[in-house]
């Protein structure tokens, strides 16, 4: 393992690569503890919740949210858009990182992809939900039809959305998807029964750890970072067209693309580092996420937070100070 | 998505018969299936017999699965004598009646195949004058309403047989010889029901009485004294300079609202060859409909409106009054009228004979008799007499049997109570319509036809008489009045059909000279006399000795009792469109409330919101909210009437148990009816009412969308607060209007008066929703067009800047590259405001503004580039449209709409429980127009310009191989207005008048700055006063 005299050592607790595999496989490997099952009850009972919201929601109409005529979106637009800015927490850690070398990500970044996939579903959801006719929502899709040439809107920022949304969903999931196959292989190379071997060989796509597949899988991280990066600015951007473009006072400011962005990675990072703390405590994995784990997020939160009170800052300056300051010069020229 | 049509087809092209469809239909397997590409390698080309199977088995399933869906069957049944005149699709105008305001009003009412659907003013008629207030609009729902009683009823019982129920009345009339029998109706203003009547008292030896809820005895009277004459003479408001109304709410509920709205609309509206427009003063207690109109505004106590008229009087007769306005005003008024040189009219919404004996001499002072007022063209309102009812009242429970005949006055009648127990003791036989008050537990109820139903002749003004034909075949087993009423005085008459009252109508009509079959395809006939000069003999120091003997200074609140615009008397009670429009002042919905000043709340520690409880002369009304009203005097408190209704209803809606009724106030004298009460005493019971008030759903964020200027200010500069137009840059490559069609709205805020009427009529025209007073508290009213109402403060005589709504320096703002936003407005308002004024002193006068809102079919939509499915997109024609099957509903185009005028089936809002109004009943639906989608939920909604009338205007044209003229094309709107304020067309015929609008100098585009380049224009305010609007 890779030990740099003058740095902390990613893994704690002077492991063995087979200490590694036995913890890291542990939390599989056996039956789940108690504090898994409160998770997955507390978990469990928000997503039956969810089901039932949904399900009334269809069933009446949007009329029970609490949305009017004036202010036609509301909770939905602003869930949408605080989970899409989660889940690029995740892609800055497995693409930005990586194209930086940063080794401490590699103990969270497939968890941490795998939030950014969960929370692009639960964005997706919002838009999906919120519209009046959510059964025709496939109408949003460049797909040919039989309703003669009726064709999507391409100046429309809703079906930006749809693109954007759609391309990072898959682009992550392949992303997550790459991440884990050397730790399928290792999950199969252990198991010990029938179901368990060839269901983790079939994901694990004949892995053999050979240096071969190495260099393959590098490279293939490698082309993927390269594509997710320029997605982590992206997506947001798009997304905060939606009312940058628009012509509401209040939504129409062009700050708002950078604005997005920085916000994205501030909320993303705070998710990140409120799912690992738990996540440390309840698997049991506190020597793999380490302190110097979280106090690498946390200066990144740093940063981003700065970023967006920055943004607060100039607006207020803007439209307040700054404003009335030119007011008064006008005045008492 | 299942289909519940009962045809079915594929797609479109088979819909439609394309040939190369039908072509390909026949050899259907013409290619081969590519079964082996999907299932298996190339070498391996074999289907074998389990992979048929295998598919067969699934095909087969699948076509059960889905034939198992069940298709609901309608039936659309076809004549089987097709009558000549009608075209399935084809609409047919009729010249009826409506019975709303007074009984008569000439409408036009379109006809689809064999139901009316709409109703709008009779073009021709000068009553009319083509336009239609909201009530005569909403009238139209009573003909479809659930709760009408779909037979007779003898003791409680339903009844198929008219034949048995002439024989329970002839006992009924039989067991009350000896007793006196009392027939009692509201005014009859149709001849044909005055000799039913007659015929009726002859064979009876009954007694008719008179009862309406709404009085104008004092006019009557006070005009017998003055002139001999007992009439209400017929006012012209358009032939006036000057108008000084005292309390007279005309544009809205006094007398004959619609005509006199045209009639001061046509002086109201400068133009550049012409800059004059008549001055309006008001002077009153609340802030009515008219008030908002004025130019200049007064609110005084509502007791002192008799001693006020009569310092008017003493000023111009000898030069000095003893009460004077805030200004020397009242001394400015009276220079004024005189100065008008008989272009002058004073009208008073008092009900008292000495104030209109007082009014009379002013206007005998002021020369109107023969000019602005016209004595012999008497509008048949009122012979209503309050001493002869009370008479009736106190012998009622002594009477052999009582007809009620359309009167309901144990609803409305001050002393109610003391009928009720009357009326219990008396079989009585009711013609009501619905089982209301007065009705109920009625011995007999035997309905009569709707207006819309029936033959009659009316004659709302002397001279001048309407005709009334049915335009539906009856919905129910009912029977006309004036029949049933001949058919119980022993007339053999004819039955069924109304052949009998289709005669009298005709033979009526013969007997007046004209032509029956032209009078009735008219509408009226006008034979109104021309207008005489009277002279005045009444005595004005016994009059105004009376009012001041009668003035007692006041302890307490004046309470005002005023009629709102849509409900007006509480006859249409169950009519959703009539509460679901907000009152034009408050902006309130549904409900009624205690109307207060802000000097007044603010002093006894009230809120807006806060329940009170009411009490004046033993009378008490437990729990009314209280609401501020901008713009009233001090020391009077309002409370609308017809509310409070008890009507018979199976429906389960907002309009049950609604409001309070304030009636029971209201004070009967010697000298009239009297609708203002002394010394009444407010206690709070409660708190937090939550008003259905749409007015603060709308904030346009302190942009320029209002503008008004001072008639002074328009004759030095026409275009005043206009002469800044914004450069506007495009994206976007521009489309060639310039083409056919362009279609385009011009709204001249001048004449608009805020009435209601466009919004009542674009709610039926367009199948629109009704929601409730939950849901509009929520605000989600589905209302096309709104038309918000703002106010300003009067300008003090020490600060010479005065204040406009919204930002006072855009034009300023702009040129230096600034928006005005909602900070800025903000701090505009802030310095208006007065925060730290404790006495509220500004709030006693208060400017309106109304400004009607619909969407402004932007060239450059917001709305459209946002849809991500094409669902809303832009006509060649310049309308911006909305196709509602494409919709999904992401609500993205009202978002981004800058108007706010788009509205969203949040709810499905037909056949649905929740929403028991018209559209969750059979017969409630037929009053849908069957050219207009009724929008599933789900689904965006909005103005569509009447993009079916438009369509038909365009192929009548077309049919009749011509160019569609000027006013073909006609929204629901622009054909109600009254004031004409609403000018619609299309701006690329040079000759329309909305291309002459686009070059007016006053027209102005809303928030033009935001490049949305709207195709309706509005034009500046004017207003007829003195003071310099200045910019700060």
């Amino acid at each position: 393992m890779f030990e740099a005299s003058i740095r902390q050592p990613l893994v704690e607790g002077n492991k063995t690569i087979a200490d590694v595999s036995n913890d890291i496989c542990a939390p599989i490997e056996n039956k789940p503890t108690k504090l898994w099952w409160l998770g997955f009850t507390i978990s469990f009972f928000f997503l039956m919740i969810m089901a039932l919201s949904l399900g009334w929601t269809v069933w009446e109409g949007i009329g029970t949210w609490g949305v009017n005529k004036t202010v036609m979106w509301g909770w939905d637009i602003t869930n949408f858009v605080f989970w899409v800015g989660i889940g690029h927490a995740g892609t800055l850690i497995s693409a930005i990182l990586l194209l930086f070398r940063q080794k401490w990500r590699m103990s969270i970044n497939r968890s941490a992809e795998a939030m950014t996939i969960f929370a692009v579903l639960c964005a997706a959801q919002f838009p999906l939900f919120h519209m009046g006719r959510v059964w025709l929502a496939y109408w949003a899709l460049p797909l040919p039809n039989a309703f003669g040439s009726l064709w999507v809107n391409f100046n429309s920022p809703l079906l930006w959305d749809v693109f954007a949304i759609s391309t990072y969903l898959s682009v992550s999931l392949l992303f997550w998807y790459l991440g884990l196959i050397p730790d399928i292989a290792t999950v199969r190379d252990r198991a010990v029964t029938k179901a368990r071997k060839f269901w983790y060989g079939f994901f694990a796509m004949g892995w053999n750890g050979s240096a071969r597949t190495w260099h393959r899988y590098e490279i293939v991280a490698l082309i993927l970072a390269g594509v997710s990066t320029p997605l982590v600015l992206s997506v947001h951007t798009i997304v905060s067209m939606d009312f940058a473009t628009s012509v509401i006072p209040g939504w129409h400011t062009t700050i708002f693309p950078p604005y997005f962005v920085a916000g994205a990675i501030f909320s993303g990072f705070g998710m990140v580092l409120t799912l690992l703390i738990i996540v440390r405590k309840v698997l049991n994995l506190n020597e793999y996420i380490t302190i110097g784990h979280l106090d690498a997020m946390t200066k990144v939160v740093m940063l981003t937070g700065s970023l967006v009170g920055g943004c607060v800052l100039n607006r207020v300056l803007y439209c307040g100070l700054l404003r009335y300051g030119i007011r008064a010069i006008c005045f008492l020229k | 998505m299942s289909n519940s049509e009962n045809k079915y087809w594929r797609g479109i092209e088979e819909l439609e018969a394309n040939p190369a469809t039908l072509e390909n239909v026949s050899n259907e397997f013409s290619d081969k299936l590519p079964m082996e590409e999907i299932l298996g390698d190339s070498e391996e080309l074999s289907s074998n017999r389990r992979d048929f199977l295998k598919f067969f088995g699934f095909s087969v399933s699948a076509v059960a699965l889905a034939a198992c869906n069940k298709t609901p069957v309608k039936y659309a049944m076809p004549y089987i004598n097709k009558p000549e005149e009608v075209t399935p699709g084809q609409a047919l105008y009729y010249a009826t009646t409506c019975g709303v305001h007074n009984e008569g009003f000439p409408v036009m009412a379109k006809v689809r195949e064999g139901r009316p659907i709409k109703l709008d003013g009779n073009p021709n008629s000068p009553l009319s004058q083509g336009a239609m207030s909201a009530a005569g609009q909403a009238s139209i729902l009573s003909l479809y309403d659930v709760n009408r009683l779909p037979h007779p009823k003898i003791d409680g019982e339903d009844e198929e047989d008219w034949k048995n129920v002439d024989k329970k009345v002839n006992s009924i009339l039989a067991g009350a010889a000896g007793k006196p029998v009392y027939v009692v109706s509201r005014t009859v203003t149709s001849p044909i029901l005055k000799a039913s009547i007659e015929k009726f008292m002859e064979a009876h030896n009954a007694t008719h009485v008179v009862y309406d809820p709404i009085s104008y005895s004092g006019i009557t009277k006070a005009n017998q004294e003055s002139f001999g004459q007992a009439v209400i003479p017929s006012y012209n408001f358009d032939k006036a300079d000057v108008i000084v109304s005292f309390g007279a709410d005309f544009l809205g509920t006094w007398i004959s609202p619609t005509k006199f709205t045209a009639d001061y609309s046509k002086n109201r509206v400068p133009t550049p060859e012409k800059p004059e427009m008549s001055k309006h003063y008001q002077i009153e207690s609340l802030l009515s409909l008219t008030g908002t109109n004025a130019d200049y505004r007064y609110s005084i106590p509502a007791s002192k409106q008799g001693k006020y008229l009569v310092s008017l009087y003493n000023m111009l007769s000898s030069g000095s009054g003893e009460l004077e306005l805030p200004g020397n005003a009242l001394k400015q008024i009276a220079a004024e009228l005189k100065a008008a040189n008989g272009r002058a009219l004073v009208v008073c919404g008092s009900n008292d004979k000495n104030d209109q004996v007082i009014v009379n001499a002013i206007n005998d002072l002021l020369g109107s008799y023969g000019n602005t007022i016209n004595l012999s063209a008497s509008m048949n309102l009122s012979d209503y007499d309050e001493a002869a009812f009370e008479s009736f009242v106190s012998k009622a429970g002594s009477a052999g049997a009582i007809v009620m005949l359309g009167a309901n006055p144990v609803y409305s009648y001050n002393n109610g109570t003391k009928l009720v127990a009357a009326l219990a003791k008396v079989p009585v036989i009711s013609t009501a319509m619905v089982v209301d008050e007065s009705s109920n537990g009625a011995a007999v109820h035997a309905p009569t036809n709707h207006t819309l139903e029936s033959w009659d002749v009316y004659q709302p003004m002397n001279g001048h008489y309407v005709t009334s034909q049915p335009v539906i075949s009856k919905v129910f087993n009912t029977r006309s009045a004036a029949e049933s009423l001949r058919a119980w005085a022993g007339e053999d008459i004819a039955m069924g059909d109304d052949q009998a009252s289709h005669q009298w109508v005709v033979d009526y009509l013969k007997g007046l000279g004209v032509d029956a079959n032209k009078a009735l395809h008219d509408g009226f006939v006008d034979q109104t006399p021309s207008a005489s000069s009277a002279t005045f003999a009444g005595s004005v120091s016994a009059a105004s000795s009376a009012i001041n003997a009668n003035y007692k200074a006041s302890t307490g609140f004046d309470l005002a009792l005023y009629q709102k615009v849509g409900i007006l008397d509480g006859n249409s009670a169950l009519n959703p469109w009539c509460h679901e429009l907000p009152d034009p002042v408050t902006k309130v919905t549904y409900d009624n409330y205690v109307s207060i000043s802000r000097h007044d709340a603010e002093t006894n520690e009230w809120e807006q919101g806060d329940i009170v409880k009411v009490s004046a002369n033993g009378v008490e009304i437990d729990a009314l909210p209280l609401m501020i009203q901008p713009g009233q005097a001090r020391g009077v408190i309002g409370i609308a009437l017809g509310y409070g209704r008890n009507v018979q209803t199976t429906l389960d809606n907002d309009l049950v148990d609604l409001g309070k009724n304030a009636y029971p106030f209201v004070q009967s004298s010697a000298t009239g009816t009297n609708y203002m009460v002394q010394n009444v005493t407010i206690e709070k019971v409660d708190s937090g009412y939550e008003f259905a008030q749409t007015q603060t759903h709308h904030m346009i964020e302190g942009r320029d969308y209002l503008r008004e200027a001072t008639i002074d200010e328009y004759k030095e500069n026409n275009a005043v607060r206009n002469e800044h137009k914004f450069e506007t840059v495009s994206l976007w490559s521009d489309y060639d209007y310039s083409k056919g069609h362009h279609w385009a709205m011009a709204i001249d805020m001048n004449a608009c008066t805020g009435c209601g009427s466009c919004v009542v009529s674009c709610h039926i025209e367009n199948n629109v929703p009704v929601v409730g007073r939950t849901e509009v508290r929520r605000r989600r009213d589905m209302h096309w067009l709104r038309i918000d109402r703002y106010y300003s403060f009067e300008a003090d005589a020490d600060e010479t800047a005065s204040v406009r709504v919204g930002p006072s320096n855009v034009d300023q703002d702009f040129k230096k590259g600034e928006w005005s936003t909602k900070e800025n407005e903000l701090a505009g308002l802030d310095k208006v405001s007065k925060k730290g004024d404790k006495d509220f002193g500004h709030y006693d006068s208060v400017k309106v503004v109304h400004q009607p809102v619909m969407c402004q079919h932007c060239d450059h939509a917001p709305c459209e580039t946002v849809c991500p499915v094409l669902a809303t997109t832009h006509s060649s024609e310049g309308l911006n449209q909305m196709t509602y099957n494409r919709c999904i509903g992401t609500k993205y185009c009202g978002n981004n709409c800058p108007y706010k005028v788009r509205r969203f089936n949040w709810f499905r809002y037909n056949k649905n429980s929740k929403f028991d109004y018209h559209f969750n009943n059979e017969l409630g639906r037929m009053v849908l127009n069957p050219d207009v989608t009724v929008r599933s939920r789900g689904v965006m909604e909005k103005c569509s310009f009447c993009v079916q009338n438009i369509q038909m205007a365009k192929l009548n044209a077309k049919i009749e191989n011509r160019k569609v003229k000027d006013g073909d094309a006609q929204t629901a709107c622009a054909k109600a207005c009254p004031s004409n304020a609403i000018v619609f067309g299309d701006r690329n015929d040079p000759n329309s008048r909305i291309a002459k609008m686009f070059k007016n100098d006053r027209s102005y585009k809303m928030l033009e700055e935001v490049g949305t380049d709207p195709s309706v224009l509005y034009l500046t305010k004017i207003r007829n006063r003195k003071e310099e609007v200045q910019h700060s």
